[in-house]
């Protein structure tokens, strides 16, 4: 088995979210045992750390077991054809990844837009991309509930609350 | 067992003015909406609605602010159904066959068996308290942080009962919340792991957290979808007589309702763990001793009633630390608690001797709310459910501006939707790699809860693991914990052997 064909058939994402859990793990305990290194700091930690850092060895251990055992067709159909994407159409594989983009845009631009505007935007946003295209309905639905979530919280919560109009 | 004089003298109190019920609706349907609103707890909503209370009496404003708590257990369960979103933490169990059950169109049973659960509970619960406050009051004293400890172990447990297909990963997801949910200040007062950042001084926001991972993370995998319900359009609609069949069929497994609403009272009266534990144990505990656990996950109704039923009833559960010792043992005891105060009055032992006849008469008013909550349920189901109707093009973002907007609304500042964003992203990498989004969100519930207690039974130990020998019900704690995990195993065993080999 070559370099090379391991590689391919590795699968790179998932290895990277178990990488990002035993990261998160080493950094958090990091930090923990510099703030204090006392027992009482650190008696749930450092066995729940140890634990998760097993469980990360494990489970790539078991990442590059099945690369290694994977059979010669390319990882990327393989996987493809597990998640039930082979027939999908392009823009529909990567929908969840616009709206996600979208939401985190919503998000940090709440600052300046506000709940209001920034809502409204979002909500018209999320319409076209599942397909809306009547655009008195779009602006219609954002607006409206925009406008009607704003006011219903604005006049819930007892904080202020960023806003651009309203 | 009941102060006869003292029950006697609260059906006085109770009949003596209407004035005293005329909040209880408006209460209902407060919380019911709270509860139902993603992000809005039913605690907030009695936080909010405290200052409307000093205008009343002591018995009216503790009416109210049951009402409002009984109707936002069941509310959590309305979103949970409809949307797969605990609109309260506490409805984190009805999610997982509730939301099977309305992608299967039945939303109407699911419905119907959480608002007969939810009655059932909290009928339950408040006839408990009834009987044992007395009791009760005398016993929960003598539950220590080793005793806490070993009931939140319990709670744990739950990982590896959720660990989803793959037990390894699973175990991971639910450690990896275990950590998360320790972040910030420790019970000692050391700061960990907050990256500088004085948001997460607090920890992690947890309702947020959840609200990404369990909704938001779903909801990026379910655009381009049609509808939220997928069975054929006939039965998309709120269809009355099937939600009185959902009521029926609750009614027919009577041990999940009494096994919820024991499990329900009994942790609801434990100060801090409360309904967000109990509808998780009960949810286990149904799934464990059934006669199909594969078919939990899947919209068995029997999941929904566990769930709900369980939750209902520990708010009688609660109200045994809250009357008897004045210790709130959640969010919703601690504005009552905060009412208590606003109207000059101390909780504990003494409140107890002296105003026996107010607390029995909270507890018969919650009796008749939980009457009335199976009517103003029926009615405002309708309302309510009328959210499975919009095409799910248009759900989605409003969805997820709600969940932003409550997100905020429970943290104050933008660190709610932050978190909301990123826990929808890690949550939706967890998804496609196969990871239990469940037992993550449980170590998250419960990570500094473990924490705490375990501290606090090392210091009241001195370390000494002898110390446990002295602790008679944290042992049975641990029996029947260990009992609850390997019973099942041993009963397959011997009913695989004596059935002969069970078919693939």
């Amino acid at each position: 088995m070559s370099d090379t064909h391991l590689r391919s058939r590795l699968d790179w994402g998932h290895l990277s979210l178990v990488l990002f859990f035993a990261g998160v793990t080493i950094a958090y305990l990091a930090d923990a045992w510099t703030a204090s290194s006392s027992l009482r700091n650190l008696v749930l930690l450092v066995p729940v750390s140890a634990l998760s850092l097993v469980l990360c060895a494990l489970v790539i251990v078991d990442l590059f077991r099945r690369a290694a055992n994977a059979p010669d067709a390319p990882a990327e159909a393989a996987e493809a054809e597990a998640t039930g994407e082979a027939s999908t159409p392009l823009i529909e594989r990567y929908r969840p990844a616009v709206l996600m983009a979208l939401f985190a845009l919503y998000i940090l631009t709440l600052p300046w837009l506000g709940f209001d505007v920034g809502s409204a935007a979002f909500v018209a946003a999320a319409l076209v991309l599942d397909g809306e295209r009547r655009l008195w309905l779009i602006a219609l639905v954002s607006i409206v509930f925009a406008l009607a979530t704003t006011m219903l919280f604005h006049w819930l919560l007892p904080y202020p609350m960023p806003t651009l109009v309203l | 067992m009941i102060d006869l004089s003292a029950l006697a003298d609260a059906f006085g109190l109770l009949s003596s003015s209407w004035q005293p019920w005329l909040v209880v609706v408006p209460g209902l349907v407060i919380g019911l909406v709270f509860g139902c609103i993603p992000g809005l707890q039913t605690s907030m909503a009695m936080a909010i609605f405290l200052p409307a209370t000093l205008s009343m009496d002591f018995l009216t404003a503790m009416l109210f602010l049951t009402a409002v708590f009984t109707g936002g257990q069941f509310g959590g369960g309305v979103s949970a159904i409809l949307m797969n979103i605990p609109g309260t933490s506490s409805a984190v169990a009805t999610t997982f066959d509730g939301f099977p059950m309305a992608r299967q169109g039945r939303h109407n049973e699911a419905l119907g068996v959480a608002l007969m659960a939810s009655t059932v509970g909290t009928v339950f619960g408040y006839v408990i308290l009834l009987i044992l406050i007395k009791p009760l009051s005398t016993a929960v004293l003598k539950l220590g942080p080793t005793e806490m400890f070993v009931v939140i172990l319990w709670g744990l447990t739950l990982i590896a009962a959720l660990k989803g297909s793959n037990m390894v990963r699973g175990l991971l997801s639910g450690v990896m919340g275990l950590l998360i949910g320790t972040l910030g200040m420790s019970p000692n007062g050391v700061l960990r792991g907050t990256m500088g950042s004085p948001y997460l001084i607090d920890g992690v926001p947890v309702i947020p957290a959840m609200i990404g991972m369990f909704a938001a993370s779903e909801l990026f995998g379910l655009v381009g979808k049609s509808y939220l319900v997928e069975a054929g359009t006939t039965v998309r609609g709120v269809s009355l007589a099937r939600i009185a069949h959902g009521l029926r069929l609750a009614l027919e497994s009577p041990a999940t309702l009494i096994r919820g609403g024991l499990i329900g009272t009994l942790i609801g009266a434990i100060p801090g763990v409360g309904s967000s534990v109990s509808n998780l144990v009960s949810y286990s505990e149904t799934r464990r001793t059934s006669r199909e656990p594969d078919s939990f996950g899947k919209g068995n109704p029997q999941g929904v009633a566990a769930s709900e039923s369980a939750n209902s009833s520990s708010e009688g559960g609660s109200m045994v630390s809250l009357f008897a010792l004045g210790i709130p043992g959640g969010g919703g005891t601690a504005v009552l608690l905060a009412a208590f105060t606003m109207h000059n009055i101390t909780g504990g032992p003494r409140f107890l001797r002296d105003h026996a006849d107010v607390v029995y008469a909270v507890i018969l008013a919650n009796l008749a709310q939980g009457a009335l909550l199976l009517i103003v349920g029926l009615i405002l189901i309708q309302f309510l459910a009328a959210i499975v109707k919009v095409p799910l093009r248009y759900l989605i973002p409003m969805v997820f501006v709600m969940a932003t907007f409550g997100a905020f609304g429970l943290t104050g500042n933008l660190a709610g939707p932050m978190t909301v964003l990123a826990f929808a992203i890690l949550g939706w990498a967890m998804r496609r790699y196969d990871y239990s989004i469940p037992a993550a969100v449980i170590g998250l519930l419960l990570g500094s809860m473990a924490e705490g207690e375990l501290l606090r039974s090392i210091q009241i130990s001195g370390g000494r693991f002898e110390y446990l020998l002295d602790r008679p019900i944290t042992l049975v704690l641990l029996v029947l914990l260990v009992l609850s995990l390997w019973l099942p195993r041993v009963v397959g065993k011997i009913r695989a052997r004596s059935l002969g080999p069970a078919p693939e």
